[in-house]
């Protein structure tokens, strides 16, 4: 009998608790109110931490992009006007170097302005890179900058909340715009980007999250660029800018690693149990780093600077493509599956070998030297003479007897003129010397088109450029 | 009719008018020979040798060339759409006279460059034929007039001149002639008669990549090809050593220092020309001891079509000059004419070449022609040419790409098709999860792997056909090969035959082992409706409630074996229909009929037949 009452007791007992831990200490209304205040407070206290720390960039005349009409008087003009356009800037030091949302050249604009707060100060471009998309801005600032905490590791992720951040200009009294914005998923890629409900529309734009950390960078409405993805890069490119020693020739050197690669097929990696990321090797160039390095044609690439390679299909050759950077001087590492056995390869970028070049005016067609690349990008079946790259309009190899057809076209590979063999430039270049002292009235061409060859007879009086040459 | 209309000087009226009316026939009569009209006399007597050309799925025009009923077209009038087999014409073609009288007609041959046909009616009257102009003689500016059967009119008469009759630049195979009478799609295959009513040429209207245009193929052209067609039922044409020829205009004939003959640019491995001891730069004087120029690509053209009509295997003589400008040799060489690989299609036109395919890998591929190799700068690897792949299908999923060699299948070369598909179906009868292809793109090589769906897996799949040359059998057996389907196959007659897979006897055969039943008809034999074996074998399947399907007659074994099929909507061939009906079966005449565990086809053509192997898919 006991027993029972105790455990009518202790049942009573632990409902009673029960339904005081679950029962609400206010109505749900008043406790959504609350939630919804202490989200404005965290935008509030986020945006007013970070405000300082964007800047507003104008770029005073800038030139239309290519493709870019306005409709004139009823008819479609392309588009001649200069124009301003303005960007969100980061700050990324307290020495005043700033992050453009975009690559831009000095010709680019006639003038940058950027505003801190209200002060205008004039930038300059330091540095650019087209790949990234991104520049390195200098003012020389009066007062120390605000520089914003940029996290170290990935946070943000769909369904996360962040507080866009963007700068307006005078008429709006320098004020900053908040939105607060939903993140929807990550765009996978080697630079991620985040499908983001409710941005603004101004490029660079701030994404912070309610930490108050730095996430990404606006790219247009509705996607923002990974910080993280980008960290590793801009770094560099900051380095660069702040480098003033490096020549200007020597940075434009392209280093190259000399292969061509191709996505392994799905179906059939799995079936080789290799990693979701693969490539092949399909070509490696006579001479180039990767065939010093040891690479072969056939192998399959897991790994680049001791890390896998990521994603699969075109995105993973992409992904490669991207993260490899190359610089001439520069080492790198490529993981690597030959006949199933895993290798690691390595080696030093070295300087892209560029074509020589030539415009034959007189028979109007710019050539170029061949080299193995051409031969095998361009699946070339001459590796003697010189590719024609263009056929000058109106010029004698131009001409065709025929509708339609060019005698020459872009393409074609010119092993001969007036029946002398030119296997390199130098030779084609001698050759049409001495074409040009005799200056015959025709003058066959003997080429290579495809797998097929022909001949073409150029008639030299045609064609005459309107420089005052033909006397 | 009203006073109202005629009053009273009507009559004196009407009187004038009829005068001025005939005064006007009779200066018309007058003025015949100049260019407004073309005689009525000459338009009267040209009409009833132009007919109406239809079939299932095109009208054109046409014209009788004897009074046995042999008439010319042009070849894309009576193409069948089989893009397996290029070669042939469309099922069920109807000519259509001018008095109405309508005839069905068979092609004798047909060609798509020249674009030209031959048919052939069966006629008790004698018709009347059209006369030949020499079309060689064309002149630039000369009448003419088009007589066609456009757009379901009855017959039109256009008229014009001639513009041009050298035209080389449109991608015929010939120089053709160009007028400014008007041709419109319907006009295709009509004749383009001179003043007097003799025919210059076939008017083609043809839709060729982006263009639409009207020619004329010249009457030369295209009474070799009549010729071609009763010889051979088919456009012979010889490898001529001067394919890879070109014209000495006027700059090049300078620069050679030699203005005669015709230039040698390349020689194509394995070509007649490189056996004949022809070296690129020689320039060929003669042939057979006739001298040989061209400075025009017309001249060119017709240099080309005097040796392509030749007959292969015939010896030629050719007198070459070798050597460089200023300093040449004759050089005496002798070339035999053979016939040509099938020409691979250009942008242009569809070429001649069968494309095979497996509709469920999405694949489509051919073997590769010499002139292939040369058109897509492919390397000397044997192999087979992937055409294209489906969007999401097995083929696309494994990158497949045009223009790609697959050289080699689960690391056995494969040099031709045949190869290539035995090689394929001995990995999809195993149902191998991933088939291993070897790829050669340009240069550069790769493996990649093919992995099929297997859709039927499950389905136990029992083809019985009359005999092993069963009009869709190979083409049944590849598409549920690929499947994955667990065929069997057994015939009434002649298993001996048959190499594809080992068949199996009838009598081994349960209605209720199998999953499907497939019936196939042939010509000749025993009717398949008749076989005691596959009447049995239908009732049991019927029984323990398996799909039953069929292809043309063999329909009829389904409504024999088992009078509760006679419920069934079912289809069979159109020479068959009566017996059908006879037999009390819900016929219906569909292309395609379903109900329930019956499926049966018409079996027209190959399309028919893809449409049914959907439908029997859609019982996995």
């Amino acid at each position: 009998m006991k027993h029972r009452y105790l455990q009518r007791i202790g049942l009573l007992g632990t409902t009673a608790l029960l339904a005081g831990c679950t029962l609400p200490k206010e109505s749900a209304p008043s406790q959504g109110r609350s939630s919804f205040a202490a989200m404005q407070q965290a935008v509030t206290e986020v945006s007013d931490r970070s405000k300082d720390g964007l800047v507003l960039i104008k770029m005073e005349g800038t030139k239309p992009s290519g493709n870019s009409y306005t409709v004139s008087g009823g008819s479609l003009r392309k588009d001649t006007s200069l124009s301003d356009k303005t960007y969100c800037g980061l700050i990324l030091d307290a020495d005043g170097h700033i992050l453009l949302p975009r690559h831009a050249e000095p010709a680019d604009a006639k003038r940058i302005l950027v505003w801190v707060g209200d002060t205008e100060y004039s930038a300059k471009i330091l540095k650019s890179d087209e790949r990234l998309d991104l520049a390195i801005l200098k003012i020389i600032p009066e007062a120390p900058l605000t520089i914003l905490p940029r996290p170290t590791e990935k946070t943000f992720s769909a369904g996360a909340w962040g507080v866009l951040l963007e700068p307006s200009g005078e008429d709006k009294d320098f004020e900053i715009f908040t939105s607060l914005g939903f993140c929807r998923g990550e765009v996978a890629g080697r630079y991620g980007e985040f499908r983001m409900d409710g941005t603004p529309s101004m490029a660079g734009s701030l994404l912070i999250d309610l930490d108050g950390q730095l996430v990404g960078i606006l790219k247009v409405r509705g996607l923002v660029r990974s910080m993280i993805d980008l960290e590793e890069d801009f770094a560099v490119l900051l380095a660069d800018a702040m480098n003033p020693g490096e020549d200007d020739d020597e940075a434009k050197k392209k280093g190259w690693l000399g292969i061509l690669t191709q996505p392994v097929n799905k179906a059939y990696g799995r079936e080789l149990d290799l990693p979701r990321s693969a490539l092949w090797a399909l070509h490696v160039f006579e001479g180039s780093p990767a065939a010093e390095a040891g690479l072969q044609a056939g192998d399959v690439l897991v790994g680049l600077y001791n890390k896998p390679l990521r994603f699969n299909g075109s995105r993973a050759n992409t992904f490669f493509i991207q993260s490899l950077r190359p610089k001439p001087g520069k080492a790198f590492t490529l993981d690597v599956i030959r006949d199933g056995e895993p290798m690691v390869l390595s080696g030093t970028f070295a300087e892209a070998p560029e074509p020589d070049t030539l415009l034959a005016e007189d028979l109007g067609v710019a050539v170029q030297s061949i080299s193995n690349q051409e031969v095998i990008k361009k699946n070339l079946f001459a590796d003697a003479g010189v590719l024609v790259t263009e056929v000058v309009k109106g010029s004698s190899a131009a001409f065709s007897g025929s509708m339609g057809s060019k005698l020459l076209n872009k393409g074609d590979v010119i092993v001969a003129l007036g029946g002398e063999p030119t296997p390199t430039l130098d030779d084609f270049n001698r050759v049409l010397d001495r074409v040009r002292q005799d200056k015959p009235e025709v003058l066959l061409v003997g080429y290579v088109r495809g797998r097929s060859t022909g001949y073409a007879s150029l008639n030299l009086s045609l064609g005459k450029n309107g420089k005052g040459e033909n006397q | 009719m009203s006073k109202r209309y005629f009053p009273e000087a009507g009559l004196p009226v009407m009187l004038t008018a009829l005068a001025l009316v005939l005064c006007n026939a009779g200066e018309s009569r007058a003025q015949e020979g100049t260019p407004q009209d073309i005689p009525d006399a000459i338009v009267r007597k040209v009409d009833p040798s132009v007919v109406a050309i239809q079939h299932e799925r095109a009208v054109g025009s046409g014209f009788v060339i004897s009074p046995d009923g042999y008439i010319l077209s042009n070849g894309h009038v009576v193409r069948g759409n089989d893009p397996d087999d290029p070669s042939q014409p469309a099922k069920s073609i109807v000519v259509i006279m001018s008095d109405e009288r309508k005839f069905p007609a068979k092609v004798v041959g047909f060609c798509m460059n020249p674009d030209v046909s031959l048919l052939k009616i069966e006629v008790d009257t004698p018709l009347e034929p059209v006369e030949f102009a020499d079309s060689k003689q064309a002149q630039i500016g000369q009448k003419c007039f088009a007589v066609g059967t456009p757009q379901g009119l009855k017959r039109t008469f256009t008229s014009g001149m001639l513009s041009n009759v050298t035209r080389t630049d449109l991608g015929t195979f010939t120089a053709v002639l160009q007028t400014d009478a008007a041709i419109n799609p319907g006009n295709s295959g009509g004749p383009l008669f001179d003043r007097e009513g003799r025919v210059l040429g076939i008017n083609t209207y043809a839709s060729r990549g982006s263009n639409n245009l009207g020619f004329t193929i010249p009457s030369h052209v295209v009474q070799v090809l009549r010729d071609h067609f009763m010889a051979y039922g088919h456009f012979v044409r010889s490898d001529v050593p001067i394919f890879f020829a070109s014209e000495i205009y006027d700059e090049l004939g300078r620069a050679l220092q030699f203005k005669q003959g015709v230039l040698v640019n390349y020689i194509m491995k394995g070509s007649s020309a490189e056996k004949a001891g022809l070296r690129q730069g020689d320039i060929l004087v003669a042939i057979d001891g006739k001298p040989v120029a061209a400075r025009t690509q017309a001249e060119m053209l017709d240099i080309n079509w005097d040796f392509t009509i030749r007959k292969p295997g015939t010896s030629i003589t050719l007198a070459v000059m070798r050597g460089v400008p200023g300093a040449y040799e004759e050089v005496a060489l002798r070339a035999v004419l053979e016939e040509t690989e099938p020409k691979p299609a250009t942008r242009r036109w569809p070429g001649e070449q069968k494309i095979h395919q497996y509709e469920t890998l999405g694949l489509k591929y051919y073997d590769i022609v010499k002139l292939q190799r040369v058109y897509l700068g492919l390397p000397d690897v044997p192999g087979v040419i992937v055409k294209g792949a489906g969007k999401n299908s097995p083929a696309a999923k494994a990158d497949l790409k045009a223009s790609q060699i697959i050289t080699a299948v689960e690391g056995e070369p494969v040099g031709d098709v045949a190869s290539f598909e035995s090689a394929l179906e001995k990995a999809m009868a195993a149902h191998d999860k991933v088939i291993v292809l070897d790829i050669q793109a340009g240069k550069l090589r790769f493996k990649t792997a093919l992995a099929p769906f297997y859709d039927l897996a499950e389905q136990k799949i029992a083809i019985i056909a009359s005999s092993p040359q069963s009009e869709y059998l190979d083409l049944i057996r590849r598409e549920l090969l690929a499947d994955g389907a667990q065929l069997s196959i057994s015939f009434l007659e002649d298993a001996e035959a048959y190499t594809a897979q080992p068949p199996v006897p009838m009598t081994g055969i349960k209605g209720e082992d199998i999953d499907i039943l497939l019936l196939l008809d042939g010509s000749g034999g025993t009717p398949i409706w008749e076989n005691e074996e596959i009447l049995r074998i239908v009732r049991e399947a019927n029984a323990a409630e398996k799909k039953l399907t069929a292809v043309g007659s063999a329909a009829l074994a389904l409504i024999a074996a088992d009078e509760a099929l006679l419920e069934k909507k079912m289809t069979t061939s159109k020479q068959h229909s009566g017996e059908a009906v006879r037999r009390k079966a819900r016929y219906t005449g569909n292309e395609v009929e379903k109900d329930g565990n019956v499926l049966t086809t018409t079996g027209f053509d190959r399309d028919t037949v893809r449409e049914f192997i959907k439908q029997l898919r859609a019982y996995r």
